[in-house]
């Protein structure tokens, strides 16, 4: 027999249930178990080397130079496997306003074996006027609050009090960082960071910045925003893929 | 796996998702987080899907997302719940009391360790019996009955400090 309380329970758990939002997972859930499969398998072989290497150091010792282990097959990730990038769609969409165009993106699905963490990075050109105030309300319609980073506050001494970045800033001998823009620039951070999951954006209004994507040739060149426009770099980190025991 | 149980695990999912997302979303406290969980465990459901098949996938995926919901919290140590815990939402005054209420019980919720919130859903959202309550987190059923009592206790306890509780059981 339940008491009051316990109706109360039953009541506002299913009306809370009801504020998640349903989304389409069958995709994702077939690359992440085919992804651990590949890891296992992989993880398996170099465990039964290891294991010949402890039982047979002699016929390993001689085998220098011979067939390396097997390395892991390489598998195309669709852009939809990537939690990271759908997360950042889900802001871009709101760019609208202010005209977006990509210049290039880069990101990881996070179902490797080494990089176990959803990334990813784009590069837009956009218009200048109410940019800010675009970028914060795209981001708030996708669930994150964005608030300036106030701790870029003490890493640049030529940041005003608003958090807008003038000139140089003393990184010369390496040039542009990444989300490291070097002219006027405001950094827009999510507050809602997790452990391991992060929305940063940069509106860039001056000055060189360089892009960490597009091919090889086109890997890590500069670029600057022409007149009335700004470049808006999206970083958004997704939580790590983790798999529980069996 | 060949093209039929692709298929069929594509329909499964399908058919499935939305309310494994509802549940998932009652254990984490986060639409992200739950999305996470409900990949996860229907990649393992994937894994298995030729044995799962003809026997009870729904209750696969389930004991997964639950299991791996508490293995989660023992391995990050907590961290993510204790990021995650203070709620954006601030109550605005509602008149019937609901909106409050709901804020509230979902703050409280998200305050119970991961295992007794395991519990309270199972018990209370889906309605299951302690027994199977004790297979699915594979504990036994006093260890059900007790962090029920604990969850229970606790969330009345967090609701009253909230001032949105004035009922008595």
């Amino acid at each position: 027999m339940s008491t009051p309380f316990e109706d109360l329970i039953r009541s506002s758990l299913s009306g809370i249930s009801e504020e998640a939002s349903p989304v389409e997972l069958t995709t994702r859930a077939v690359a992440l178990a085919r992804r651990r499969r590949v890891t296992t398998v992989a993880l398996g072989a170099v465990a039964a080397v290891a294991a010949v290497s402890a039982i047979a150091p002699v016929a390993v010792g001689s085998g220098r130079g011979g067939p390396p282990v097997a390395s892991v097959p390489s598998d195309d990730s669709s852009p939809s496997s990537n939690i990271a990038q759908r997360r950042a769609d889900a802001v871009v969409s709101g760019f609208g306003p202010v005209s977006p165009a990509m210049i290039c993106d880069n990101g990881d699905d996070g179902l490797g074996i080494v990089n176990q963490t959803p990334w990813y990075t784009a590069y837009f050109t956009a218009d200048g006027d109410r940019v800010d105030d675009v970028v914060v309300a795209a981001a708030a319609q996708a669930g994150w609050k964005l608030v300036r980073d106030e701790q870029a506050l003490a890493v640049y001494p030529h940041m005003d009090p608003d958090g807008t970045v003038r000139g140089d800033v003393p990184f010369k001998g390496v040039g542009p960082l990444a989300g490291v823009p070097f002219g006027e620039s405001t950094t827009y951070l999510a507050d809602r960071r997790d452990s391991d999951r992060l929305l940063v954006v940069d509106v860039v209004r001056s000055g060189p910045v360089r892009l960490f994507c597009g091919g090889t040739k086109e890997y890590g060149r500069q670029t600057s925003p022409a007149d009335g426009r700004v470049i808006i770099v999206l970083s958004m980190t997704a939580a790590r893929i983790l798999t529980a025991p069996s | 796996m060949d093209e039929d149980g692709r298929a069929r695990f594509g329909e499964f999912a399908a058919a499935r998702t939305a309310a494994l997302i509802r549940t998932a979303y009652l254990l984490t406290g986060d639409q992200h987080a739950a999305e996470d969980l409900v990949q996860s465990a229907l990649a393992k459901t994937f894994a298995r899907w030729r044995s799962l098949r003809h026997e009870d996938p729904e209750g696969y995926v389930r004991t997964a997302m639950y299991r791996e919901q508490v293995s989660w919290w023992r391995r990050l140590g907590r961290i993510r719940e204790l990021v995650t815990a203070a709620p954006a939402d601030v109550a605005t005054p509602d008149p019937s009391n609901h909106a409050d209420l709901r804020v509230a019980m979902r703050t409280a919720l998200h305050r119970l360790p991961a295992p007794q919130r395991a519990v309270v859903v199972l018990r209370y959202y889906e309605d299951l019996t302690e027994s199977q309550v004790a297979e699915i987190l594979g504990c036994s059923v006093g260890t059900v009955r007790s962090r029920t009592s604990r969850a229970v206790g606790r969330l009345r306890e967090l609701l009253s400090a909230e001032s949105v509780l004035e009922m008595t059981p």
